[in-house]
């Protein structure tokens, strides 16, 4: 099959946004023999909301009836089973128990299991109090009920993101990282001139997957009234020391105004507390604040007072790119060659895969010429690791075959110099210390960094042939280190 | 098909974990007592902490002599070795078991250790940023002073120009010296508490000598910058952390979480092995530094983090001594365990029993922990009203053990109680 336009433009889809949903998109439509390129404005995929959520993969059961999101949830949970193993990204059914702490939240259990019906989660099951206690150990004694939720799981988002982009890259998209997007051309000719601060690409259909920059982008390509307002949400995570108390997702019960502060367990062994819900004005506040981590702590606490004292090892923030309707933005202009893939919030992760179908489907309906969701693709180099897998170093034929993978440099994940070497040679090469730790969790652990950074410093600069003066924990403006010491380079060692 | 590459299983009489002052002074006695001890080490280069330091103030008690931590390690390193002590570098220990198993991995493979005795001396880490919920963006620049040690000595790298430090411990002082002279500015040195942690001699001579500034009294309530560091928002505040007066900005473009140590303690809580948290998690252990599980043993500061290296150094020799013990006499099982417990103005102490093997015991050095921080300090021993033993201290602070050495009486019933009175600080 010949690509249906000539080369009179950079590509025929142009993705802005290397976010979950953009990523899925762009694996989606590799599947034809089309040109797909992938626009970032960050280094690395999957920088903005899709860096920093909960990392659940929901069934749908909580959403509103008869809403996409509600469909696209459900579908989406569905694919992410069968595509998973293929990705190598981890899934851990752990299940989920919303808890009712008073007489008045258990009325509302009745509620969420209807709605959970509606949505065809058919499993769920309402729990006494000793049912709950039994299940989740460390659950609020005052608990006098929950909703089991057994299909509702844990994956891992960085893994996820990073899968997707690998293998649409490997299957011929073209990802632009460290591209702003500054301004959307309508050329004459028909196709889309994307300006960025550093240069300007061409395409034929322009989709829109920028997450809370989507009505930027949406304006500029012409399509006015999309509005993302940013909500922030701060989260904890515990050290390994918690899992053993989390068997499973602990939920609150949710409240008109947010689905509220969930403990869950995560697929690397944490537990994560939050997100609190915080309508911000700033798109780049990704500040975490004393206030936030109190509520967050509190709101988790209120569900398991059994971790008070269990080690919080790291927070971070992020941005839900919500729109007010309260449901997703798809939309696809045919006449404008313009799709939107919009308003995706805390769920996106859960339904990434159903939304790049859901945007393929409106593409064959406008008449393009895609291959079906089910044409094959190219597979990707398999990971050495994924969050929950032995840690290669504890594996002997690895070692064995390759001594990197027994130089441990991250104490407290096992992260070894092979992982490091692995993460910078894949297909979606690790630049930056971040995607580093997104790929390996080195330096993720309860230190934090004190006794690996430098160390792996020095294997991404070997790696990557740049001095680590030259390295960046995020992109250009986040150098690691400072100036070398004059006279350089007095007790170099390894 | 060939027999896949499998898990090697070798036999030790001793292995000690950890190569720095506390293993390899154990080590070293071991060896010297005749016992061939092992020392499993993760780095490439063995010493431990001081071998990433280049500022003097290490080897005075060992060596009689001022020597930076460079050297301190390397004579650490070399005295093990004419002892005969042997050194496995570049391995990291996997997993222990309380029966004594210890699986490791070295790119030469992956190796199972059956130990009659197992030292544990993995030392202590800085508390990052992360742990002490300081709000703000993440940009970098943000360090412990490990990181920046470590990129200094080893890469010739500084963090970079404009610096503050969070922090007034040794480490912290001495850190604002050698990046000073190293050619960065020190904006500031910060500390929440209204005392300095370290001592007077080093302020005057990190900080006071190169006219940085410490501002005592200070707390860190924000970093700034969305990609490197632009500054730190500090709040004034009093003995209670209740803000004083209006926050501001200093601009820096590096910030060092600096102190704070706790101890190195993963493989402590992955073996069980019951811990103390009033040490910050490091193992209980007796006067030989015997923990809970027998044959296991544990010193230096993954017990009491964080005291100076040569006190690490003579707790290695000192456990060494418990080491040869259990292995030349076994011990039944039935011995008595006198507890030994914190009491008013004391936050830990260690070692935290007493093991009587018999009706004597040799005399017990106790490294105690005041809290809060108090001058003129009387440190008391104390066994159901009887007094075993005390010590007089100048100055005690939280975060450095004062010494406390008794001749136990005999075997009692009764805990034994460490008590401090002193003058409030500051």
């Amino acid at each position: 099959m010949v690509s249906v336009v000539t080369a009179a433009c950079d590509y025929d889809y142009l993705v802005v946004g290397a976010g979950v949903i953009g990523c899925a998109i762009a694996r989606e439509l590799v599947r034809s023999p089309v040109r797909v390129g992938v626009v970032e404005q960050a280094w690395d995929v999957g920088e903005g909301a899709s860096k920093a959520n909960s990392s659940l993969l929901h069934t749908g059961f909580d959403a509103k009836p008869g809403t996409r999101e509600a469909r696209l949830v459900t579908e989406g949970w569905r694919l992410w089973q069968r595509e998973a193993p293929e990705l190598d990204v981890p899934i851990l059914r752990t299940g989920a128990v919303m808890l009712a702490l008073d007489e008045e939240q258990a009325r509302e259990l009745e509620r969420w299991r209807r709605n959970a019906f509606e949505n065809g989660v058919t499993d769920v099951e309402l729990l006494t109090r000793d049912q709950v206690l039994a299940l989740a150990p460390a659950a609020n004694p005052s608990v006098v009920g929950g909703l089991l939720v057994p299909r509702e799981s844990v994956t891992c988002t960085f893994t996820a993101t990073v899968a997707l982009a690998e293998q649409a890259a490997v299957n011929g998209a073209v990802f632009h990282f460290g591209h702003r997007v500054t301004g959307v051309d309508r050329s004459p000719d028909g196709f889309y001139r994307v300006l960025t601060d550093r240069g300007q690409i061409t395409t034929r259909w322009l989709i829109d997957a920028a997450g809370l920059w989507a009505d930027e982008i949406a304006r500029w390509a012409g399509a006015d009234g999309l509005v993302i307002a940013p909500r922030k949400g701060e989260f904890l995570v515990l050290d390994k020391s918690a899992r053993a108390k989390v068997p499973l997702i602990h939920l609150p019960v949710p409240t008109p105004i947010s689905k509220g502060i969930l403990v869950a367990p995560t697929a690397n062994g944490n537990v994560l507390l939050g997100p609190t819900a915080e309508d911000v004005s700033d798109k780049r506040d990704l500040a975490v604040t004393a206030s936030g981590l109190q509520r967050a702590r509190e709101g988790a606490l209120r569900l398991a007072p059994a971790l008070a004292d269990e080690p919080v090892i790291a927070t971070y923030a992020g941005l839900r790119p919500a729109s007010p309707a309260g449901d997703y933005v798809i939309e696809i202009h045919p006449r404008h060659r313009l799709v939107l893939a919009a308003g995706i919030r805390s769920t996106g992760l859960s339904s990434a895969p159903a939304v790049a179908r859901e945007v393929v489907r409106g593409l064959l309906e406008a008449g393009e010429p895609l291959a079906s969701s089910e044409s094959p693709l190219r597979p990707r180099p398999r990971r050495r690791w994924v969050p929950g897998l032995p840690r290669p170093c504890s594996r002997p034929e690895l070692v064995a075959a390759d001594p990197a993978y027994g130089r441990v440099l991250c104490l407290c994940e096992l992260v070894s110099e092979g992982e490091i070497r692995d993460a910078v040679r894949a297909p979606i090469p690790a630049t930056t210390l971040d995607a580093v730790k997104k790929r390996t969790w080195a330096m993720a652990g309860r230190c934090q960094g004190f006794y690996c950074t430098a160390a792996i410093l020095q294997v991404m600069s070997r790696e990557l042939r740049i001095p680590v003066t030259g390295l960046t924990k995020s992109g250009p403006g986040s150098p690691v280190v400072g100036p070398p010491v004059e006279p350089p380079g007095r007790h170099r060692h390894g | 098909m060939a027999e896949g590459p499998v898990i090697a299983e070798r036999e030790v009489d001793v292995l000690v974990i950890g190569a720095g002052p506390a293993g390899l002074g154990a080590a070293t006695r071991l060896a010297e007592l005749g016992v061939a001890p092992l020392v499993l080490d993760r780095e490439p280069v063995p010493g431990g902490l001081p071998a990433q330091c280049e500022h003097p103030g290490f080897g005075l008690w060992a060596f009689r002599r001022l020597m930076v931590g460079r050297e301190f390690a390397a004579r650490l390193v070399e005295r093990a070795g004419r002892a005969g002590v042997r050194i496995e570098s570049e391995t990291t220990v996997l997993e222990v078991t309380p029966e004594r198993t210890v699986l490791a991995v070295s790119p030469s493979g992956l190796v199972r250790y059956r130990a009659q005795a197992l030292l544990l001396a993995t030392g202590c880490r800085e508390r990052p940023r992360s742990t002490r919920l300081v709000p703000g963006p993440r940009p970098s620049g943000v360090f412990n002073t490990g990181v920046v040690q470590r990129l200094h000595t080893f890469l010739g790298l500084l963090p970079g120009w404009d610096v503050v430090i969070v922090g007034s411990d040794d480490i912290s002082l001495v850190a604002a010296r050698t990046l000073a002279r190293a050619g960065c500015r020190i904006a500031a040195v910060v500390e929440e508490r209204p005392y300095r942690q370290g001592y007077l001699a080093n302020e005057w001579w990190s900080l006071r000598s190169l006219r940085i500034p410490l501002r005592l009294g200070h707390r860190v309530s924000r970093v700034l910058g969305d990609w490197r560091v632009r500054g730190v928002e500090v709040v004034p505040c009093d003995a209670e952390g209740r803000q004083t007066a209006e926050s501001y900005e200093i601009p820096c473009d590096t910030v060092i979480f600096s102190g704070e140590f706790v101890p190195e303690a993963t493989l402590v809580a992955q073996a069980r092995i019951p811990s103390d948290p009033r040490t910050g998690g490091g193992p209980l252990v007796d006067q030989d530094f015997q923990t809970e599980l027998p044959g296991i043993f544990a010193c230096g500061n993954l017990v009491h983090a964080a005291d100076p290296a040569d006190y690490a150094l003579a707790d290695g020799e000192r456990a060494a001594l418990g080491v040869w013990r259990y292995l030349s006499s076994p011990p039944t099982g039935n011995e008595r365990v006198q507890q030994v417990l914190p009491g008013t103005g004391v936050r830990a102490v260690v070692p935290q029993r007493l093991r009587w093997y018999g009706e004597r015991l040799d005399p017990v050095t106790l490294a105690v922990r005041v809290e809060p921080a108090q001058r003129a300090v009387r440190l008391r021993a104390v066994v159901s009203g009887t007094r075993w033993g005390q010590a007089f201290a100048p100055a005690a602070k939280p975060h450095r053990s004062v010494y406390l050495r008794l001749r136990p009486e005999g075997p009692v019933d009764a805990p034994l109680t460490v008590e401090a009175r002193g003058w409030p600080f500051a």
